[in-house]
């Protein structure tokens, strides 16, 4: 078995690197948490979002502010002096009720730290304007003359939400996403793309450079058997990136993904096959070691970026998040999503893998046309 | 000029060098002989203040290294096995760096740099980079570069490694006129030929130890007339010695399993010591005679044979 | 000083006949910001993409096309792309994750409301997507508060014109009793609508003088990339020593009157210079390719010297660790991504939590991209001239350190 012989060898090549062990694990594990912890869940899990309240009025009125504030979503604190405050406050000015009631305009200020997360500012800035809308509501029918007549029929007045919102999750599953559940596989593409790119393309480069490569041609093994080995090896050292980060996340993280583990899989496979063949097209194409890494951090980026690995591709306008499709990351992230967040079964994903398995081929033809046993 | 006094280093348990003394005289060639091991680049790292003896005194001229390290280096050249240049920069722009960093003066820094490209005909190839040079143009501007301050003392190791013998003879060319000119050199080397043709004295070294000094002429007195014989062939150890132990001309220098070697008083004795391996059914595969030379004098020293 | 000079100008005519690798470096940060500018537009960083809402309106009455048309309504229409569409096709699409969310508006909603009885309406969110959904419910979810309001506040009058519909005609004293009724809740609603008595204002603190909107996607993005890479351009400059260590140079310099001392500081030189040359480039590249204002020059100019001089220290400072090029390799790259990521470079720092935030201003990468927005958001040469000082002395501290370790190991590692 030459083939495997080749592919051991190159996976001894690589696991050597005291480094790789950082890339294989280390290095996403601490992106995913930072990401999850810079894109927090907006549902699920999160912790609530802290919202202090310096009242300065002290009235009836900012009393039913406050009390229409408080959800299970927000921990309201009411604060008594200006060195409390912390994270993000919303201020009541001094006579909140009186001018309210007399017509004068009156400004509420939600002050943040620059360091507070916008998310829940966000959150935070509408519970507000709901709040407000709530008590304005009945203020605006009572009408009242004075505060006093306000408290005393504000209660008559109580305010029956006859309209509400009722919310589900689409796709089959009905399961919420949390922060991870999306972090942990996009990070997982990026990296394989990042450590079969890296160590994929230097190995061979290296190889090529001490006359490993021209040896191992000078054997009986085919051409074909060669790249084939060089190939399988790099595909292994995908998969074992990407079974190591899943069984992590589903550890640490508790991640769904979805009714089908093997499809998941079979995606992951057919990714790391395209990534390998574009590592060894890399290595073929490319001289020198510090050009290739440049070139693999472009490359690597630029995919993952429009992919859809680094934010969430929502964000993106419309037309952008298809030019994601031009990249296998686009596909491979699109793949997880139907999988992962839809429910969908194997069929569903057949496309994304006929494509993956397009550019797996194209990467490998190109390998071949530029493939040199020697450095110059 | 080179004054080397009791020197030894010592890695871990390892005697790189071991209790070496030696002179060079101005303008004299100094060849260090000897197998990779034998204590020669440490010997020259000592010399070059890259390396601390562990005991033992380096003078150079009136000069102490351990004090007058600064000064020294002005005076002292070095050309090591390595190509030690900028292969992005020209030629040029290398020997005008290297001549600039010993504090020669531009106007007769580029007079060094003109002649020496011409001298070693790549006078026309001055402004292309290194890196596009060839083995034996790079060896040419290697040795150039230790040359360029016209040190008084230069140190050259193993400067002709795997060079075509045009560019070999251009190197020996070059160094000839240095020590001409009053250049002490010191040439370590495991090339025979190359110490027989250049230097005018010779240290044959092995272990870390100086085995053996002087002229070429003077080595070879060590082997005096004996030819030195190396027999291959199917026997044991005793097998052989018992033979040769047996002729009174003959001396063993070496022996293992299937390789013998020993000197010989004269060479047509051979053919009786021959005669006796045959009578014991002995099969001889190869039978090799050494004339009195450096290689046999290292042979005779240190029972191994010196290749390149 | 005169070897240094000489070591110095070597070192850049090298790299100026070699720059692939420096250039490499420059590139970067320019193709990411080209990409980032391309995905976010050229407005403020805040600025979202719309939220594709697919709408099924099963009730077809006055009332649900009001709630839809109020969706379309003023700033609200920027922000959301509605899409009427029938309920089972909506499904099928959100499935196939062709909008943020899907609204059903059920049969009766009208007549519900109408009648004065609870009823709801249902979105159905994208489980692929994080943040469009939630934005879409929030806004969704406010409407429905203020229908309710509405219905709420009208009550009566909405009772009374109830009545008046079952009637086979209209008696004209029931109408315009019922103007006058309207009118007055009108005028007793108006004292308080028109201009609304309560505004929210937000106010991100520390950040008072100018808000972090006003600067382009470019401009965030730039300075964060060049922060990174300039890391990795002095890098590679220093890699040089370790070239220089195995290609036999240094042992030569060693043997020459130079003193490694002499050397070490001229490879923190060329790399100061170098990473000044490239900084400026970006800048001027920031300026030619995406009009990004970077600010005071002499303000910018200082930064850019004081930057590349801590980031020469703090890499000479990590080298005077490594003895190969793999140990370089693992430290370098390992200390330089960790710093980048936590300092602001990969992520902007305001995504992060406090506790995060701690080890960002550890990172010089913070300090660097934060004086950089400080510049261009036109603060004073003074305000930012406590960071300058630290960067400086951090940088000559670090430099010296370097230096003198780098000493002791480079002794050590060529007499070995």
């Amino acid at each position: 078995m030459t083939f495997w012989t080749i592919a051991v060898n190159d996976l001894k090549l690589t696991i050597k690197d005291k480094m790789f062990f950082f890339w294989l694990l280390i290095f996403p594990l601490l992106f995913a948490l930072i990401f999850g912890m810079a894109f927090p869940e907006s549902e699920g899990g999160i912790q609530k979002v802290t919202l202090n309240v310096l009242d300065h009025d002290k009235s009836f009125l900012s009393e039913q502010l406050v009390k229409e504030l408080e959800s299970e979503k927000y921990a309201v604190d009411v604060i008594e002096n200006e060195q409390e405050k912390r994270v993000r406050t919303l201020l009541i000015p001094k006579n909140f009720a009186k001018d309210i009631l007399s017509g004068t305009q009156v400004e509420l200020i939600l002050e943040k730290e620059a360091s507070s997360n916008l998310e829940a500012s966000q959150a935070a800035y509408s519970n507000i304007l709901k709040a407000i809308i709530k008590i304005m509501s009945r203020v605006i029918s009572i009408v009242p003359h004075n505060e006093e007549d306000l408290e005393a029929r504000y209660d008559q007045h109580d305010f029956e939400r006859l309209i509400s919102l009722r919310t589900e999750i689409g796709g089959r599953l009905q399961v919420i996403p949390s922060g991870f559940n999306h972090s942990i596989p996009a990070i997982t593409i990026m990296f394989i793309v990042f450590t079969i790119l890296m160590y994929g393309g230097i190995i061979l480069l290296e190889e090529r450079r001490h006359g490993q490569l021209e040896r191992t041609f000078l054997s009986p093994a085919t051409f074909a058997t060669i790249l084939g080995g060089k190939w399988t090896s790099r595909v292994i050292i995908g998969m074992i990136q990407t079974i190591l980060l899943f069984a992590v996340g589903k550890v640490l993280f508790k991640i769904y993904f979805g009714p089908s583990i093997i499809s998941i899989l079979v995606v992951a496979l057919f990714f790391c096959g395209t990534i390998s063949g574009m590592s060894i097209f890399f290595g073929s194409l490319i001289k020198k070691v510090e050009i290739l890494i440049i070139l693999n951090i472009l490359v690597a980026n630029t995919m993952s970026a429009l992919g859809g690995c680094w934010w969430p591709l929502e964000l993106v306008p419309r037309g952008m998040r298809n030019l994601g499709f031009i990249f296998p990351t686009g596909w491979a992230m699109d793949a997880f999503h139907k999988l992962i967040f839809f429910g969908y079964g194997f069929s569903a994903i057949l496309p994304h893998i006929g494509v993956l398995f397009l550019f797996t081929v194209v990467f490998l033809i190109l390998a071949i046309k530029f493939f040199k046993l020697r450095k110059n | 000029m080179l004054h080397i006094d009791h020197l030894s280093k010592t890695f871990d348990t390892i005697k790189a060098v071991d209790d070496i003394s030696f002179e060079v005289a101005e303008g004299e060639i100094f060849g260090f002989l000897g197998p990779n091991g034998a204590g020669k680049t440490t010997t020259i790292s000592m010399i070059a203040g890259l390396l601390k003896p562990d005991s033992g005194k380096i003078r150079i001229g009136s000069l102490d290294l351990d004090g007058d390290l600064k000064k020294i280096k002005r005076l002292m050249g070095v050309v090591p096995q390595e190509m030690a240049f900028y292969e992005e920069l020209t030629a040029k722009e290398n020997l005008l760096f290297w001549g600039k960093l010993q504090g020669v003066r531009k106007k007769k820094l580029e007079e060094r740099v003109q002649y020496y490209l011409e001298k070693t005909g790549l006078l026309g190839r001055e402004n292309e980079a290194l890196k596009k040079y060839s083995g034996g143009m790079k060896r040419r501007i290697n040795l150039i570069i230790g040359l360029i301050h016209e040190p008084k003392l230069l140190l050259l190791d193993e400067p002709t490694a795997g060079i075509d013998i045009q560019t070999k003879l251009n190197i020996y060319e070059i160094i000839k006129e240095a020590s001409s000119k009053g250049t002490t050199i010191l040439y370590t080397t495991h090339n025979l030929q190359e110490a027989e043709e250049l230097c005018h004295r010779i240290a044959i070294l092995d272990l870390g130890k100086i085995l053996a000094m002087g002229t070429l002429n003077e080595l070879v007195q060590i082997v005096g007339e004996k030819d030195i014989v190396i027999v291959s062939g199917k026997f044991s150890i005793d097998q052989a010695r018992t033979i040769i132990s047996s002729f009174q001309q003959a001396t063993v220098l070496s022996i293992e399993e299937g390789k013998i070697v020993f000197s010989l008083e004269a060479s047509k004795n051979i053919s009786t010591v021959l005669e006796e391996f045959f009578k014991k059914g002995i099969t001889i595969d190869d039978v090799s005679i050494k004339q009195p030379n450096l290689e046999s004098v290292f042979l005779k020293l240190t029972g191994k044979e010196l290749r390149e | 000083m005169r070897n240094l000079f000489y070591l110095v100008r070597k070192d850049f005519k090298r790299k100026w006949k070699n720059p692939v690798v420096i250039l490499g470096f420059l590139f970067i940060p320019i193709v990411f910001t080209v990409i980032f500018g391309m995905v976010f537009g050229s407005g403020g960083e805040g600025t979202l993409p719309q939220v594709k809402i697919f709408a099924a309106d099963n009730d077809q009455s006055l009332i649900s096309g009001l709630l839809l048309g109020a969706l379309t309504q003023g700033e609200l229409n920027e922000l959301i792309e509605l899409e009427a569409i029938e309920e089972d096709e909506g499904r099928k699409l959100l499935d196939r994750g062709k909008a943020s969310a899907l609204l059903i508006i059920p049969e009766n909603f009208g007549q519900n409301i109408w009648d004065g009885q609870s009823t709801e309406i249902l979105l159905i969110k994208n489980p692929a997507e994080q943040f469009l959904p939630q934005i879409a419910e929030e806004i969704l979810d406010t409407m429905t508060l203020v229908l309710s309001s509405l219905r709420h506040l009208f009550a009566d009058e909405l009772d009374t014109v109830r009545e008046l519909a079952d009637l086979e005609e209209f008696p004209d004293e029931a109408i315009s009793a019922l103007s006058l009724q309207f009118k007055d809740r009108i005028d007793g609603a108006s004292k308080y609508l028109f201009p609304p008595v309560i505004s929210l204002k937000q106010i991100t603190l520390s950040e008072e003088k100018k808000d972090v909107e006003d600067l382009s996607v470019q401009a965030h993005i730039l300075p964060a990339m060049a922060v990174m890479f300039l890391l990795f351009i002095c890098n590679a400059v220093f890699e040089d020593i370790l070239s220089e260590k195995e290609s036999g140079t240094l042992m030569r310099l060693r043997i020459s009157p130079v003193n490694l001392t002499e050397y070490i500081w001229s490879k923190i030189v060329i790399s100061t210079l170098i990473g000044i040359l490239c900084t400026s480039l970006l800048i001027i590249l920031g300026r030619v390719l995406f009009s990004i204002h970077w600010g005071d020059p002499a303000a910018v100019a200082l930064l850019v010297l004081c930057l590349n001089i801590l980031i020469a220290g703090f890499i000479a400072f990590l080298f005077s660790f490594v003895r190969t090029e793999r140990q370089a390799g693992a430290l370098l790259t390992t200390v330089i991504l960790l710093m980048s990521m936590l300092g602001g470079s990969m992520i902007p720092v305001e995504n992060y939590p406090p506790v995060i935030l701690i080890f960002s201003k550890l990172t010089l990468n913070y300090w660097g991209i934060t004086a950089f927005k400080k510049i261009m958001r036109g603060e004073s040469l003074a305000t930012i001239l406590p960071i300058l000082s630290v960067m400086v002395v951090a940088g000559v501290m670090l430099s010296i350190m370097g230096s003198y370790f780098l000493n002791k190991n480079l002794k050590k590692g060529i007499s070995q």
